[in-house]
């Protein structure tokens, strides 16, 4: 067995953390193992390698386990230095695209949980949550494309694509689901047209679980949740 | 050298970590105090998207978040490195840095809580403490080996902050025998000359945090 640069990804296909270090392995041209782990009964590795959140994903290089996937992403485009470039090499451009893939990483998708697991006046308040952050995300945006529509392939495609694509790629599932918009061709024409830009790249396509399993999964995070909130 | 600005709250342990970093680096800079209740144009103008500080400007350029400030720091002045070279010890250290910005809240949370809350407050503080004793910092004299590294400066709150969070809330949960290793590392960061030297005045965080104790308790149970 070869010792040499053994790579293994432990995830689950529906997560969308899970999602984003495959997408970064397969546009750097990384050979890995991926290990579907169930989230119900997760593998003796799992919970040796992250014995703090035993959580996935976890990326075992050699041997040796990374976790949380920003963390993992920085992993990878410190190690593997070929295109595509994940994170920008000047200090300060790289300052801010961490900021703002920290406003998707951590208030974008919490928003977005919220609207998926909540109802009534919850859900209300949390959509009204998600839309304004939308926007702020849509005026940031418009710094990183200074000529609108976004042109992304899988020579450039960077941090940032990687978890607008997470976050957002399922964007028909969540609509199916919630029976209402999230992204927003009106509201949000340049989010939407990343979207679009991201989800049409053959790299992505072969990425992304098929429409009818994602609808199943959304719908069945928000009934558990709404199930678990009856008292 | 390019002028570097930090606006900065004299009680916020982020700008705190922010000073650290700049004097470990020799790295002079002029210090802006911010009033949270009154904020400057300044500080809106370069953190319009959560107008808090720390927000370090550099150049004229604004970086906000005082985790990535830090990094930033780290990339910008290479002098007296605070990340380890290795691409997995930065992935730990950023692991252990990402688990306390995550945790502070809850390990905080003997501050606003009294009671029954409270006990069940101290009991998970103490759970996450020893996480990261066992964990993070393990047999190591600082998280980022023989010297400080950014784990140890993220951490540092601990140091000092909590000790007065502890007094005014009247509870004892970073004890040393149930956290030996924890309490050594405290010591030893504060015989560090910068950190030493770059703590707030004790008696006034005693009074802010009695205040904000205060306040919290008067709220309404929602």
């Amino acid at each position: 067995m070869e010792e040499e640069n053994q790579i293994k990804l432990h995830g689950m296909w529906g997560s969308t953390f899970t999602k984003r270090v495959e997408l970064a392995l397969k546009l750097k041209g990384i050979p890995y193992e991926y290990i579907e782990e169930d989230l119900s009964n997760k593998s003796q590795l799992v919970l040796k390698y992250n014995p703090v959140h035993k959580k996935v994903p976890v990326l075992v290089h050699n041997g040796k386990p990374i976790i949380e996937s920003l963390i993992i992403l920085e992993y990878i485009d410190e190690t593997w230095k070929n295109a595509p470039r994940l994170l920008p090499d000047d200090p300060y451009e790289r300052a801010k695209v961490l900021f703002w893939a920290s406003f998707l990483h951590q208030q974008l998708f919490e928003d977005m949980g919220r609207v998926i697991t909540s109802d009534g006046e919850a859900q209300e308040k949390a959509t009204k949550d998600l839309f304004e952050k939308l926007t702020i995300l849509e005026e940031g945006m418009k710094e990183f494309f200074p000529g609108g529509t976004p042109s992304i392939n899988g020579e450039n495609m960077g941090l940032l694509d990687i978890l607008m694509y997470a976050l957002f790629g399922p964007y028909k599932a969540h609509e199916e689901v919630l029976e209402m918009k999230t992204i927003d061709p009106e509201r949000n024409p340049l989010l939407f047209s990343w979207v679009m830009a991201l989800t049409e790249l053959p790299v992505v396509k072969e990425s992304t679980p098929p429409h009818e399993k994602l609808v199943a999964l959304v719908q069945f995070i928000r009934e558990n949740a709404l199930q678990s909130c009856v008292a | 050298m390019a002028e570097v600005k930090l606006l900065g709250f004299w009680a916020s342990t982020f700008s705190d970590r922010v000073i650290w970093a700049l004097k470990l680096k020799g790295i002079n800079y002029e210090h802006v105090e911010e009033d949270p209740y009154n904020k400057t144009q300044l500080l809106l103008q370069h953190n319009p998207v959560h107008k808090k500080v720390p927000v370090l400007i550099h150049a004229g350029k604004p970086i906000a978040e005082s985790s990535m400030i830090l990094e930033y720091i780290e990339e910008t002045w290479p002098q007296n490195p605070l990340l380890p070279q290795g691409a997995y010890e930065r992935a730990m250290a950023r692991f252990w840095i990402k688990f306390g910005e995550e945790k502070m809240a809850t390990i905080c949370a003997v501050l606003r809580t009294a009671g029954a809350e409270q006990e069940r407050a101290i009991k998970e503080a103490m759970e996450l403490l020893k996480i990261l004793e066992e964990q993070g910092l393990g047999d190591k004299k600082f998280f980022g080996g023989d010297a400080i590294g950014l784990a140890d400066i993220a951490f540092g709150w601990l140091a000092y902050l909590f000790g007065v969070i502890e007094e005014v809330a009247g509870v004892n949960v970073l004890d040393a025998n149930r956290l030996p290793r924890l309490h050594a590392w405290i010591d030893n960061l504060k015989e560090v000359p910068v950190i030493k030297e770059n703590l707030p005045d004790r008696q006034k965080l005693l009074g802010h945090l009695k205040r904000r104790r205060e306040t919290h308790l008067a709220l309404p149970n929602l």
